[in-house]
């Protein structure tokens, strides 16, 4: 493993204890044990072995697993922290969060197991990305019904998040779907950022 | 020319390669849709998005870590395999 990656682990672990330490909530924690529980449960081989290993490796568990988590943790915990009901906020982004799931795993299902049963598995490549499409508006219809987000430029913003699901292709390798997917979520910072000005 | 631009291009690839492998961008991703939130919600209370891009980094270190684990228990038993074997290669040539 590169050094660079244990490097990172550790600073994280770092700041990690640093930021509890300065928070220090007993609610806050237990929030982030849970969290946590799940994000270590899920890739660790020595659990359910004979399925492949992991939470992962349940039926169908996988996309409901990433989405739901990321979804608690950038959502529903820092709405909760605000003094809001965070099950509009987690509805949202498990949306969201779901139709930029599916592009992995369609990248993924000739690696998966087939009895991981990722959507792909279950209904083809091309309906996952449909599915991924539904999604993503309604988290759309959520932003701009729900929270009040201006029409026209938040429609932009997810007109080109939905190009980048349908053009996303296994050929385009890893660094398109690590660096292009995984960075939409500045996006959507970018969007709230400029909202004064729009 | 041509050279002095795949110097570049291939100076920009790996410092995209050890921000992207190194879960560098996927902690920014975690950070900039906790901000996103707390935009949302007008959050005044101290914000989590350093300690959600921090946890980030390590949940997604794990897996490779479990790799190396995996690797050196395969190893070890490898090891201590050939050594109770009664007949290996070594004592052969020997």
């Amino acid at each position: 493993m590169p050094r660079i990656s244990w490097l990172s682990i550790i600073l994280g672990l770092v700041i990690s204890v640093a930021e509890f330490i300065n928070i220090h909530s007993w609610g806050l924690l237990l929030h982030y044990v849970f969290g946590g529980a799940i994000a270590f449960l899920y890739p660790i081989p020595f659990i359910l072995k004979n399925k492949g290993g992991g939470l992962r490796s349940v039926p169908g568990l996988k996309l409901i697993i990433i989405a739901g988590l990321w979804a608690y943790i950038t959502a529903f915990i820092p709405a909760v922290w605000n003094g809001e009901n965070g099950w509009m906020h987690f509805m949202e982004r498990l949306l969201w969060a779901a139709a930029l799931t599916i592009p992995f795993d369609v990248r993924d299902s000739s690696i998966d197991s087939k009895s991981i049963k990722t959507l792909p598995h279950l209904f083809g490549a091309r309906n996952s990305i449909f599915i991924a499409h539904a999604c993503l508006w309604l988290s759309f219809m959520l932003l701009v019904l729900y929270f009040g987000l201006p029409l026209n430029a938040t429609f932009l913003l997810f007109c080109f998040f939905a190009t980048v699901i349908v053009i996303a292709n296994h050929n385009f390798g890893d660094l398109y779907y690590s660096f292009f997917i995984e960075g939409l979520p500045w996006l959507l910072l970018g969007l709230v950022a400029l909202l004064p000005y729009l | 020319m041509e050279r002095s631009l795949n110097t570049i291009t291939n100076t920009f690839l790996g410092l995209l390669r050890l921000v992207v492998y190194a879960n560098f961008w996927v902690a920014g991703a975690v950070w900039a849709l906790t901000k996103f939130t707390e935009y949302l919600v007008d959050g005044q209370a101290h914000s989590l998005a350093l300690l959600n891009a921090s946890g980030t980094l390590v949940v997604y270190g794990l897996p490779t870590c479990l790799k190396d684990l995996q690797i050196l228990i395969y190893l070890r038993k490898y090891h201590n395999g050939r050594h109770r074997c009664p007949v290996f290669l070594g004592s052969v040539s020997s």
